[in-house]
C-alpha cells in the first residue's frame, strides 16, 4: 500500500500478525495500570498537564485498534498504517527525551519496564520495518497449508526476537552500572 | 521430494521457534546475573537497619524551610517515603498516601529524595507536598540502604522502626501499617511465620 510492492503474503502476514500482537499486548499492559501510564507520559515532560489524563487513555485505545485491524486480513494495511503513525508519535517523544540527554526513567511501553534509552529507538526502527512490511499488498498466489504454518512460526519467531530485544534493551543500563563500579 | 522440504521446513521452523525460547532464558538469566554479581544489586534488598532497631538519626535541611530530624524519637508516628520524580508508581501513590495522612492524623508524613533541587522544588509544588517536609540527601538513602523506589518506612514515636519495604500499591502500604499493628516487621515476615507453621504441620502430619 505504502510503496506499492507487492510481496508474498507469508511475509507480510507473519509480520502484521507479530505487530498485531505486539500492539494489542502493549496497549493491555497500560490499560491495566492507567494511572501509572499517565505518570510515565509526565515525565516525557512533552505535554501540558491538562492532556496528560486524555492522551493516557486514547494513545492505548489507539493501540488497541491498530493491534486488533493488523490482525484481521482485510483491514491488516489500514492497520499498520496507523500503527506505523503511532509509533512515530512515540518514538519521536523518545527521541526527544533521547536527545535532551533525559533517560533511564521507565519508557512505558507496556509490558516490560524498560528504561528509555537509545537502544529503544534502534528497537523502534526494527518495528516500523516490520510494519512497512505488513502494509504492502500480497502477491496473487495459492496459498497452502505450509504457508499458514510457516506464517505461525515466523509470527513467534518474532515475538521472541522481540522478547529477547527488551530484556537486552533493560540489561544495558545495569552493564553500564556495573562497567563503572572499581 | 516435495515432501521431503516440506518436512525439512516444518522441523527447522519448530527448531528455530525453540532456540529462540533458549535464547529468552539466556538473556534473562544474564540479566539475573548482572544484579547478582553488582555490589549495589538484589543483596541490598533486606538490608539496611532492621524492623525494631533504632532508626539512624540524620539532621537534614528540609525544602520546606528550616532542619528536619529524621528519625529523631518524640513526637508522633513518622512514615518516612523515598520517591523520586521520575517514578511512576511513586507519583500514583502520592494521592492515597495524602489522603490516608489526612484520614488518619495520626503519623507525620517525610518525603526523602536525592537529586537537583529544581526538578524537586517543582515537583513537589506539583504534587501537593509543599505542606510537608521533604529532604534531599544521598546519605539518608545510604543509611537505609534504598535501592528500589518507592520506598516506605514506619518509625514509632520512640524513634524505633516499626515497619518498612517496597511498597508499590494502597495495599502494600497500608500493610505497613497493619504490620505496625500487629508487631510484625513485614508482611513477608507474617508469611514467612505462615509458611514454617505449614511445613511444621505438615512434617507433624508424615511422622
Amino acid at each position: 500500500m505504502l510503496a506499492g510492492l507487492t510481496l508474498d503474503p507469508v511475509f507480510a502476514y507473519a509480520a502484521a500478525t507479530a505487530m498485531g500482537c505486539i500492539f494489542l499486548s502493549g496497549a493491555c499492559a497500560k490499560l491495566m495500570d492507567v494511572k501509572r501510564f499517565a505518570a510515565v507520559l509526565d515525565n516525557y515532560a512533552l505535554l501540558p498537564d491538562t492532556w496528560i489524563d486524555p492522551v493516557a487513555w486514547l494513545l492505548p485505545l489507539f493501540e488497541i485498534a491498530a493491534g486488533a485491524m493488523l490482525l484481521w486480513p482485510a483491514t491488516r494495511e489500514l492497520g499498520s498504517v496507523l500503527a506505523l503513525a503511532l509509533l512515530a508519535v512515540v518514538s519521536a517523544a523518545a527521541a526527544v527525551n533521547v536527545a535532551r540527554g533525559r533517560t533511564g526513567f521507565e519508557c512505558g511501553c507496556g509490558g516490560d519496564e524498560l528504561p528509555l534509552a537509545s537502544g529503544l529507538l534502534l528497537r523502534n526502527a526494527a518495528l516500523a520495518i516490520l510494519l512497512l512490511a505488513a502494509a504492502q499488498r500480497t502477491a496473487a498466489r495459492p496459498v497452502v497449508w505450509v504457508d499458514i504454518v510457516t506464517t505461525v512460526m515466523a509470527a513467534l519467531f518474532l515475538l521472541g526476537l522481540f522478547k529477547v530485544a527488551n530484556l537486552l534493551i533493560g540489561q544495558t543500563e545495569k552493564l553500564e552500572r556495573l562497567g563503572k563500579t572499581p | 521430494m516435495n515432501e521431503a522440504l516440506m518436512i525439512s521446513n516444518i522441523l527447522l521452523w519448530c527448531a528455530v521457534v525453540t532456540l529462540i525460547v533458549v535464547v529468552i532464558a539466556l538473556s534473562r538469566q544474564i540479566g539475573i546475573l548482572y544484579e547478582r554479581i553488582a555490589p549495589m544489586g538484589a543483596l541490598m534488598m533486606d538490608s539496611g537497619p532492621k524492623v525494631g532497631e533504632a532508626a539512624p538519626v540524620l539532621e537534614l535541611p528540609s525544602l520546606q524551610g528550616g532542619r528536619i530530624a529524621v528519625g529523631a524519637p518524640g513526637g508522633r508516628m513518622t512514615l518516612l517515603f523515598f520517591l523520586s520524580p521520575t517514578c511512576p508508581v511513586c507519583k500514583k501513590l502520592l494521592p492515597i498516601i495524602l489522603s490516608l495522612h489526612a484520614a488518619e492524623k495520626s503519623f507525620d508524613l517525610v518525603f526523602a529524595s536525592d537529586g537537583e533541587y529544581p526538578a524537586h522544588e517543582s515537583f513537589r509544588r506539583k504534587a501537593g507536598l509543599a505542606a510537608f517536609p521533604y529532604v534531599l540527601s544521598p546519605e539518608l538513602g545510604m543509611r537505609w540502604r534504598i535501592s528500589k523506589l518507592p520506598y516506605a518506612v514506619l518509625i514509632d514515636r520512640g524513634g524505633i522502626i516499626r515497619a518498612k519495604g517496597l511498597v508499590n500499591s494502597r495495599e502494600q502500604l497500608e500493610s505497613l501499617f497493619t504490620a505496625q499493628e500487629l508487631g510484625l516487621a513485614s508482611v513477608q515476615d507474617l508469611m514467612d511465620k505462615r509458611i514454617a507453621a505449614g511445613t511444621l504441620e505438615l512434617v507433624k502430619e508424615r511422622t
